[in-house]
């Protein structure tokens, strides 16, 4: 990774980041939440969605813009907003 | 570190979830139970403002709290707990309040048991405050006990540690350099001279009385060689040294009754009990004691020092009536003859040797007069020093001669 595309990852606070591993999933830049079940997590982070799909999800955290969830999480799927 | 688990119910969950994120309240461990329902962790400073975000829209139910507060007031609205608690830290205080045990150590010639007394005479005794000011005790101790070189206690929790250092009477010690006779410091018969420097002034069966020169530190000599006035004689001055053994006697006089008084129980007597907390004591028998003449017996039921040195005992005054009675020959001997032991210990040195003892009885009005003769084999002899000019008038004049 060049340092330009690492500080763009580190500093944009506008695009959508998500961090997965083993039964925990991270994401960052979250402004809203849309859609909520224990199947499916759909949030809103600035200029895209971010998708989480899988099975017993649940929220461990929710602060600062971040969403922590745990479950058995099998898709995951960034959408960007029409232009 | 204050949170509270509550269940959420209402349209469109993710909206308040959403609304939680913009405003800055954190939720945690959200279960999604069903479309319109879920549980979460909110901080329990976040709490009001979650209920009013969530206003009329959704319903929160408060299932469980978590966190120090919520323990405080459940651990206090226990009042057995707490009744247990401050128990324990009452017994807790009490247990490092008094003195459980007191050690010594380094004692050689007192015994532990003197010393135990006059501990307990200045203030330190098993029972006492653990708050008592161990500086005026040693103040105390150092008054008492003229031996005493050093004495340090300190206190660990409920015991005392108490360490003494004893010192030793110091010997006045003539200077080697210096002249010196042997004196005697008592009065006696002479029984054996050992003169190890000087001259022996004195032989077996004389006697001697107090200041007597015993061995003579000056020393005459004899010089043939020169033809000098057979008349004029050359002193030399030693340092005497040895021992002189003189059979010495004591006579002590005491008094025993003709009469002695016995007691005899009346019958009649009253119950009561003591009880006794630390220092504090409570005894029905310091106030109730119509009788004149009276016999006081206790019998303790609880004596114990943890967790409060405490003592419950029974007790009984019973009334004695007194009559004197005549005492017997053998009573008045084996009494005398106890006194004479005692007036031994106390007078005759631990070195002399007893050769003879007799008692002498004497009746008189009431009393029997005692004479106790003692008779003992002891070291009389006491270095003290001269200065040569203190010589006797003629000898000195001698010397001025030589001179």
């Amino acid at each position: 990774m060049f340092v330009m595309d690492e500080l763009i990852f580190d500093f944009s606070v506008n695009l959508p980041r998500v961090l997965v591993g083993g039964k925990t999933g991270v994401l960052d830049h979250v402004k809203q939440l849309l859609i909520v079940t224990d199947n499916n997590i759909v949030a809103k982070c600035g200029s895209g969605y971010i998708s989480l799909s899988g099975s017993d999800l649940s929220i461990r955290q929710l602060s600062d813009e971040r969403v922590v969830v745990s479950g058995e999480i099998k898709t995951i799927e960034l959408f960007q907003r029409e232009r | 570190m204050h949170y509270k688990t509550i269940r959420i119910e209402g349209f469109e969950i993710h909206r308040l979830l959403s609304q939680c994120l913009k405003e800055g309240i954190g939720l945690r461990n959200i279960r999604i139970l069903s479309d319109c329902e879920f549980t979460a962790d909110v901080n329990g400073k976040d709490w009001l403002r979650l209920t009013r975000m969530a206003g009329s829209k959704y319903r929160l139910t408060v299932t469980r709290e978590k966190g120090l507060k919520p323990l405080l007031i459940q651990m206090l609205s226990n009042r057995s707990a707490v009744a247990g608690v401050i128990l324990f830290i009452i017994i807790l205080f009490l247990q490092t309040s008094f003195i459980s045990e007191i050690r010594v150590y380094g004692y050689e010639s007192l015994t532990e048991r003197e010393i135990l007394q006059h501990l307990k005479d200045a203030g330190l005794y098993v029972g006492c405050s653990r708050f008592v000011d161990p500086d005026r005790v040693e103040i105390e101790m150092y008054r008492k006990l003229d031996i005493l070189s050093w004495i340090g206690i300190t206190f660990k929790g409920g015991l005392a540690e108490v360490t003494v250092v004893e010192g030793t009477e110091p010997i006045e010690e003539v200077d080697e350099s210096q002249p010196c006779h042997i004196i005697a410091v008592k009065e006696g018969y002479i029984e054996k001279v050992i003169a190890k420097e000087g001259k022996g002034e004195v032989e077996k069966g004389d006697f001697v009385h107090v200041g007597d020169v015993l061995i003579s530190g000056i020393l005459e000599i004899e010089d043939k060689t020169y033809s000098l006035d057979p008349e004029s004689k050359v002193y030399r001055y030693v340092h005497a040294d040895g021992e002189v053994y003189a059979k010495t006697v004591y006579r002590f006089i005491c008094y025993q009754d003709v009469y002695k008084l016995e007691k005899r129980k009346t019958g009649k007597s009253i119950p009561g009990i003591r009880l006794t907390i630390g220092d504090r004591t409570l005894s029905t028998s310091g106030f109730i004691t119509p009788f004149e003449t009276s016999v006081y017996e206790e019998k303790k039921l609880i004596d114990i020092l943890w967790p409060v040195p405490l003592e419950l005992a029974v007790n009984r005054v019973s009334e004695l009536e007194l009559y004197r009675g005549k005492r017997t020959g053998e009573e008045v001997e084996k009494q005398a003859k106890r006194q004479a032991r005692q007036l031994i210990q106390e007078n005759v040195p631990q070195s002399a040797q007893i050769i003879n003892k007799s008692l002498k009885f004497l009746p008189e009005e009431n009393i029997i007069k005692v004479t106790i003769m003692v008779e003992a084999l002891e070291q009389i002899g006491e270095k003290k020093p001269f200065i040569p000019r203190d010589v006797p008038r003629d000898q000195s004049n001698d010397q001025q001669k030589i001179q």
